[in-house]
């Protein structure tokens, strides 16, 4: 980790996912922060600011993940998002890409690819 | 009321069998009749005239055999009667008395046949009678009408005799008996005959001698009624008192005035045009037979084929697809029949793969929810191992290998997921040019080959490039190699080959494993069949349907012990 502590925003409706990918980032140096849910997300970007990526689920209940990328777009631009989601299948991803999205990663996942993905959407 | 196909066939080909015949036969018989009342008239106006030609004729030799009263002009009454009688008598035995009168007309000689009951003693006094004052004031020679002597017809002439000194007549009474005989003797069919009537109606001869004498019921015929000589067109038709009805003709007997009518029952004047009308209508029936039993059978051999059609097409309404129709007439109905079968079997196919597209929909939709509900705590599973595995750098033994059992039996069960989710896939292949082996190759590289395990490739350096889904025949190889692997128990050869043959790329992939029992071989395609004991039984499946999406063919090789060979062909 060169300079400042990295921030990263996990938003999931899975508690499971959630708790280990936390557990994980935060082993791994970064600044976790975690969402529930779209909406939640939002609200800790919008008041809290400062992050420096976002991992992202798709499925969500109320705001979903292509919607989430959408409003980030909208107050940071350069934000990088990771998509990570269960969903096989082209459409939700595709229209992820078309939104801006970094990169689209299938659960479940290799943690090493993801950290790799994230150090390089970092840079 | 609605006709069946069956009876309206039936009623058109009676009525086209029969009604020809009918107008035929029954214009025929007009005709025939017409012709036929014209030969009967000719046949009865000359059996009438014959007749007549035989009265004149007896005329003729009556005034020939007393052309001897010309002798007696110019000469004296001295002539000795009984010679002039004996010399008549010789030459026509038809002579039965002979009187001289004098120009009052009182008999003054009388001479008679033995034959006759006249008494010849009994001198007349005729000056009264028409015939006598008919002769004497035409002085020509006078007939009298027909009479009878009893019931011999009998005639009187009488002959002016012109002498210088004084007038004198001869008076001659003649029996028609002979003649009347030879005239009744005619015949005509069996029923024909001649009958005489006067110009007074008055029968003189008919073959019921009870009618002679009478006044004839042939009035009708009576040559006073008719001007000319003979009957006028057409043949006349009268009905006699007992009902039969005849027809006939006369001739006129001039001198006479004497009608000779020759008849026939009708009956037997038509007896050939009743014959006719009889063949007729008896044909008629028997082509009304005919014709209906033709009929029956080319109705039967039409309507049963149609009751047969109808009868399966009802069944299928009901759903049921085993319907055929079995209709062997050889001609178009058959055809019907076959496309209806081919038809029913094209409907049980298309419900079949609706049915199977539809169940896969279903698994499809499972499938997503499932996937998506097993990937999240698999996800978590997952990153929590990675977790513990980076906290605890070394651990026992035992702990390291709990975690890696648990490591891979996650990726087992992403992997059933995955080949849940890749059977029920129903979108549309993405067609993109592409080079087999460099897919082979991707494969390859991409599951793992057990150590043990030789790897043999022969590939086609150039191979056309084909048109296909990548991501789909990617599938395709990767579960073939998957389960060629699984086959071969830790050691053995798997070999690749490709090459293009005739207008596809054709790729075999052989192992030398456990091989496929026979009675495994057809079940080896059905989704959720697997003779392992961890599978889904969706990866040959998949595999084929993948194949025949791409218009691909699939055929296997195998034998137990020996090993198994795929063989893929893509069309070019």
């Amino acid at each position: 980790m060169n300079g400042k502590q990295k921030s990263i925003l996990v938003v999931d409706d899975e508690g499971g996912v959630l708790n280990t990918l936390q557990s994980i980032l935060e082993e791994k140096g970064f600044l976790c922060r975690t969402a529930i849910s779209g909406r939640e997300a939002l609200d800790i970007f919008q008041k809290e600011g400062g992050i420096d990526c976002v991992l992202t689920d798709l499925r969500m209940p109320g705001m979903g993940g292509v919607e989430v990328i959408r409003e980030f777009k909208k107050l940071k631009p350069d934000i990088p998002v990771i998509v990570i989601t269960a969903c096989e299948g082209e459409d939700p991803a595709r229209e992820a890409m078309k939104e801006g999205a970094a990169a689209v990663v299938y659960k479940p996942f290799d943690m090493e690819s993801l950290l790799r993905l994230i150090g390089e959407v970092l840079k | 009321m609605r006709l069946g196909i069956f009876q309206k066939l039936l009623w058109v080909m009676v009525a086209l069998a029969t009604v020809p015949l009918f107008v035929t036969g029954f214009r025929l018989i007009a005709i025939s009749k017409e012709e036929l009342a014209a030969s009967l008239l000719e046949r009865h106006l000359s059996t009438a005239l014959n007749a007549a030609e035989r009265l004149e004729e007896y005329f003729s030799q009556l005034n020939m055999s007393l052309a001897f009263s010309q002798y007696l002009e110019g000469t004296s009454t001295a002539v000795s009667p009984l010679k002039l009688f004996m010399e008549a008598q010789k030459t026509n035995p038809a002579i039965l008395t002979l009187s001289l009168l004098d120009a009052e007309g009182n008999e003054t000689v009388k001479l008679s046949s033995p034959d006759t009951d006249e008494e010849a003693a009994v001198y007349l006094a005729r000056g009264e009678e028409p015939l006598f004052r008919r002769a004497a004031s035409a002085r020509e020679v006078s007939f009298s009408s027909v009479r009878f002597m009893g019931t011999t017809p009998v005639l009187d002439l009488v002959y002016p005799l012109d002498n210088k000194s004084k007038t004198e007549f001869l008076w001659v009474t003649a029996s028609l008996a002979r003649l009347w005989v030879r005239l009744s003797e005619i015949r005509l069919g069996r029923s024909g005959y001649v009958s005489l009537v006067d110009n007074q109606g008055i029968t003189l001869l008919h073959k019921d001698a009870s009618k002679i004498g009478k006044s004839s019921r042939l009035a009708p015929f009576l040559p006073v009624k008719s001007p000319g000589r003979i009957s006028p067109r057409p043949l006349a038709e009268f009905r006699d008192e007992k009902g039969a009805d005849f027809v006939g003709a006369f001739a006129r007997v001039t001198p006479l005035d004497i009608g000779i009518i020759a008849l026939q029952e009708k009956r037997e004047a038509y007896a050939s045009l009743r014959r006719m009308r009889t063949h007729a209508v008896g044909l008629i029936a028997l082509s009304c037979i005919f014709g209906f039993l033709a009929a029956l059978w080319v109705a039967r051999s039409f309507s049963r084929p149609v009751l047969v059609l109808t009868q399966a097409a009802k069944k299928l309404g009901t759903g049921d697809f085993s319907a055929r129709a079995e209709i062997k007439t050889k001609d178009e109905l058959s055809v019907l029949a076959e496309t209806f079968n081919t038809m029913t079997t094209q409907l049980k196919e298309f419900e079949d793969k609706l049915i199977s597209q539809e169940r896969l929909a279903a698994i499809g939709q499972m499938a997503s929810v499932v996937g998506h509900e097993i990937r999240n705590p698999l996800a978590a599973i997952s990153n929590a191992v990675y977790y513990i595995k980076s906290k605890f750098q070394n651990p026992e033994p035992r702990a390291a290998e709990s975690l890696s059992i648990i490591e891979r039996e996650v990726q087992a069960s992403n992997k059933i997921v995955g080949d849940l989710l890749n059977f029920s896939r129903q979108r549309e292949p993405v067609l993109a040019l592409c080079d087999l082996n460099a897919l082979l190759e991707e494969v390859l590289s991409v599951v793992p080959r057990p150590p043990a395990i030789q790897l043999v490739t022969q590939l086609e350096p150039v191979l056309p490039q084909v048109k296909i889904d990548r991501d789909e025949m990617r599938q395709v190889f990767l579960n073939i190699v998957s389960n060629a692997y699984q086959a071969m128990d830790k050691t053995g050869i798997l070999t690749l080959r490709s090459k293009n043959s005739s207008g596809r790329v054709e790729v075999r992939i052989s192992d030398t494993g456990c091989g496929i029992a026979p009675e495994n071989l057809k079940k080896l395609y059905q989704p959720f069949f697997s003779t392992k004991s961890k599978g889904t039984g969706l990866g040959l499946a998949v595999v084929k349907r993948v194949v025949e999406r791409h218009g691909g063919s699939i055929a296997i090789e195998s034998q137990v012990g020996k090993g198994t060979t795929f063989i893929i062909g893509v069309p070019v």
